[in-house]
């Protein structure tokens, strides 16, 4: 997995969008660059699928890149990877109001956010959103799966890089970023090649 | 009339619903037209999340998280709660635990 920040002068819409493609082609870059040595940046473009999601494609090759997008201002945020889903984040750190904070972390991931540094909860609470949001997003499914359904406890636990979605447990690369004392950010790699294979393989 | 629901219920769950909405997306309430897109009023989706959290502590409707994915609008918005039975015990899923 590659990511690439961005900061972005303005907070206009179009202004972050253009950043958060321009973050994307770096990350394509970087990461074509492990399999395909030629591959220029002009070469690489960012395009939409019928779901909207996006994906990257190196001219000359003809397998897109997995690609994942996330605006937080002033950042721009991309990841991308060549063999499989992948899904990225960034968020301004933030105390939840209680009725989300209840609905969205399971009790045990709860229990690991309160058992940490007072000052520090709002920070690992704004990292278990963008890590499930991660997963999300390399499922391609959003919020039709609730964030609950996404357990992280392995992950935050160190235990073991795998996290469960809808009780299936899955191999994840997980990794997270600090960006000064405001910001998160978070990116997740899963062994799918879509969420077409996700969702037929959650049928069986 | 949303759906099968006579008009006043129509006005009080509209009220209801746009009122949420303005509350939870810290939008006015007189700004919010049916054709608003969520995308445009909503600053991200933790803001979002806790629209749909709320819609359904409120309101005590069990939302389908399946089936939101053709929920563009505020219009969008409130006839898919229209179209919700009404579930007091309306809340998070439970946890599983993978097998």
């Amino acid at each position: 997995m590659t990511g690439a920040f961005l900061r972005c002068a303005s907070d206009d819409r179009t202004a972050l969008h253009e950043a958060g493609v321009a973050a994307a082609r770096l990350a394509i870059w970087n990461a074509s660059r492990e399999t395909n040595r030629g591959a220029t940046f002009a070469s690489i473009s960012v395009k939409k699928d019928a779901s909207g999601k996006p994906h990257g494609r190196v001219r000359g090759r003809r397998r897109p890149v997995a690609v994942s997008i996330s605006h937080s201002f002033p950042f721009a945020f991309a990841a991308a990877e060549a063999a499989a889903a992948v899904g990225a984040d960034v968020e301004r750190i933030r105390d939840f109001s209680s009725v989300v904070r209840d609905a969205f972390l399971t009790p045990a991931e709860r229990e690991i956010v309160e058992s940490a540094a007072p000052d520090e909860r709002a920070r690992l609470r704004t990292l278990c959103w963008s890590l499930k949001e991660s997963v999300l997003k390399a499922l391609g499914t959003g919020l039709r799966v609730h964030p609950v359904r996404v357990d992280l406890t392995p992950v935050l636990r160190g235990d073991s890089p795998a996290l469960s979605v809808c009780g299936v447990l899955r191999a994840v690369e997980a990794r997270s970023w600090r960006i000064g004392d405001d910001f998160v950010a978070a990116a997740v790699v899963i062994p799918i090649r879509s969420a077409y294979d996700w969702q037929h393989a959650a049928k069986r | 009339m949303i759906g099968n629901m006579p008009r006043n219920a129509d006005t009080e769950l509209r009220d209801t619903v746009i009122s949420l909405i303005a509350g939870t997306l810290k939008v006015p309430a007189a700004d919010i037209r049916d054709s608003s897109k969520l995308a445009d009023i909503a600053p991200d989706s933790i803001a979002l999340f806790e629209l749909l959290v709320r819609l359904e502590k409120e309101l005590g409707r069990r939302v389908e998280y399946e089936e939101i994915a053709h929920i563009e609008t505020v219009g969008d918005v409130i006839t898919y709660v229209a179209s919700l039975p009404n579930d007091q015990t309306a809340g998070p899923p439970a946890p599983e635990t993978p097998a």
